[in-house]
């Protein structure tokens, strides 16, 4: 009867590790898995201050040489800064305005940005007040 | 060096939040009511001077409203929550420990600015600018001292929003000047007890013995004297506390006599607390159902019932906690003369609250069971579109149930359709 040699276990001094795999067919692993990326987020890259941007509807076309229409959505950032030509949102006689903001000699104007309708340019006073600049227009068109 | 603790809280929160966004508004006397229209719950300061009383109730108001052009809301939870969300974002630009204590108050770790006023006036400015709403902020070693100074500089312009009481001095001039009914945590027990011992104002109380003060009443009442002393005792929490419980109630807008409408609204609030539990990850152990008719008017049948059941294995699955819902309305249900009842507030409350991981596996529960995809696909569905966008029919469609607010403004920062319009 042969007689065998009890060989004593194999004991492993190291630890068990998971290995994430990706399906490799050429014996490359997969390059793309180091190139995931999430969706394109336009809308991040419009709105720069989350908790002081806000949404506001367009009514008219005051703005339309800027590009803003009838219908846009358009993102006011309140913690912009206020600078000549920038398009803005202002109160002026408790009711809320999109104008173009304008500087001639030391006093300030909302202006129209609409060359085809006439709007009246609008004077800043202690009482009108920028409510925000704005950061962006949302647009979007019919597809049936 | 003592820490300072800053308090941070917003001026007629409520209508200054309308007043984001409708201009018009502003020095006008506004009011916004609670719950299902019935009282006022702020007031525009313009609306105080008038004689507006917190909470005085709607139907009291109609000539005063009349009389002087009163803007009156119902109130707007879901634009209060999207602006004090953002007036939380601002705060947290101004200090590493922001703790929100309620939906217009904020406390705040001060510590290790140098100039604690300048930094308090810019955040104060800094809030006003980008979200538009006022806020004021009180500064102290204590809870109790800081909410003290907020509260001073709330009632005199002088400080002009921003009282900064680090200053033992400072302390000892104002204290002596504000009434003790106006301490944090003072009831009006207490007040009551602490008149009749000679103890007005915050520094009287500042300066009772404690022994004297454990002989008047509880220990809260020790604490707050340590607190005024400027020993803090109730720590800023850093961590959030687990919830233990949570609960879901409304009052119906009209009075509900039949099972099928009560169980509408009790669906739906089952629906709202399953959604609360997967948002913070948590599942319940327990379900009750609660509901009654309106207690004040005893000319009608009163009756109050509530049943509760233990849900295993525990869990935050809409069906599984709606159709435990069914099971203790029903129970609940008066057994006679039911149709005489008209019941005008219904709750679901969920206790027994774990993390979803450290829930207890009963016998037979499969080793990983996976979450139910159209639970998963409801809640996408719901934050994607609005939520009620998809609902479980036992919610019924035309929620006859639902509270009155008849004069709610648009919710303007979480609505596409409720955009604000520039014209």
């Amino acid at each position: 009867m042969p007689v065998f040699e009890v060989k004593p276990p194999v004991v492993s001094s190291s630890s068990y590790v998971h290995v994430v795999t990706t399906p490799a067919s050429a014996g490359f692993p997969s390059p793309s898995a180091d190139d995931l990326e999430g969706e394109i987020d336009p809308i991040a890259w419009v709105v720069r201050h989350p908790a002081s941007t806000f949404w506001w509807r367009v009514e008219g076309n005051c703005l339309w040489d800027v590009g803003i229409r009838d219908g846009d959505l358009i993102a006011v950032d309140r913690a912009g800064k206020r600078r000549i030509g920038r398009a803005v949102l202002a109160v002026v006689d408790g009711a809320v305005t999109a104008k173009i903001l304008r500087k001639q000699g030391d006093r300030y104007f909302l202006a129209p940005a609409n060359t085809q309708e006439a709007f009246p340019d609008i004077e800043l006073t202690e009482d009108s007040e920028i409510w925000g600049v704005i950061a962006g227009v949302v647009r979007r068109y019919d597809l049936e | 060096m003592k820490r300072p603790i800053a308090i941070s809280d917003s001026a007629n929160f409520y209508v200054s939040a309308e007043r984001i966004f409708d201009p018009s508004l502003k020095n006008t006397p506004v009011i916004v009511l609670s719950n299902n229209d019935g009282c006022a719950v702020a007031r525009s300061d313009e609306a105080k001077a008038l004689g507006i009383k917190m909470g005085a109730p709607l139907h009291q108001l109609s000539t005063v409203i009349q009389k002087h052009g009163v803007r009156v809301f119902s109130s707007n939870y879901t634009l209060y929550g999207d602006i004090s969300r953002r007036v939380v974002e601002v705060y947290q630009d101004f200090s590493p420990t922001v703790e929100i204590y309620s939906i217009d108050e904020c406390f705040m770790d001060f510590g290790g600015f140098k100039d604690r006023e300048a930094h308090a006036r810019k955040m104060r400015q800094t809030v006003l600018r980008k979200i538009g709403v006022p806020v004021r902020v009180g500064i102290a070693s204590s809870k109790t001292l800081a909410k003290c100074a907020n509260d001073i500089a709330k009632k005199n312009s002088l400080f002009d929003g921003v009282l900064d009481m680090m200053d033992e001095q400072l302390a000892d001039w104002l204290l002596p000047m504000v009434p003790v009914a106006d301490i944090w945590g003072v009831g009006r027990k207490t007040n009551k007890k602490l008149a009749a011992l000679g103890i007005y104002t915050a520094a009287d109380l500042r300066d009772m013995p404690i022994k004297q003060a454990r002989a008047v009443g509880t220990v809260v009442l020790e604490k707050t004297i340590l607190e005024l002393q400027g020993e803090p005792c109730l720590a800023l929490d850093e961590l959030a506390p687990q919830r233990k419980g949570l609960a879901v109630t409304r009052s119906s807008g009209v009075p509900m006599f039949d099972f099928d409408i009560l169980f509408e609204a009790i669906s739906a609030h089952a629906t709202r607390a399953a959604e609360k539990l997967r948002q913070n990850g948590l599942v319940a152990g327990t379900l009750t159902v609660f509901y009654h008719t309106n207690r004040h008017r005893l000319d009608r049948p009163h009756y109050a019932s509530s049943r509760s059941m233990q849900i295993t294995p525990m869990s935050s699955d809409t069906f599984e906690l709606v159709r435990a819902a069914r099971l203790c309305a029903t129970a609940a249900w008066p057994k006679r003369s039911a149709g005489q009842y008209g019941f005008t507030k219904a709750g679901v409350m969920l206790d027994d609250l774990l993390p979803l991981e450290q829930r207890p596996r009963t016998l037979f529960d499969l080793s990983d069971k996976k979450p139910n995809p159209a639970i998963e696909a409801l809640d996408k569905i719901n934050r994607r579109f609005g939520s009620k966008t998809m609902s479980l029919g036992s919610e019924g469609v035309k929620r006859s149930w639902k509270l009155r607010s008849a004069y709610r403004s648009p919710r303007y920062t979480t609505r596409l359709s409720d955009l604000p319009v520039v014209r």
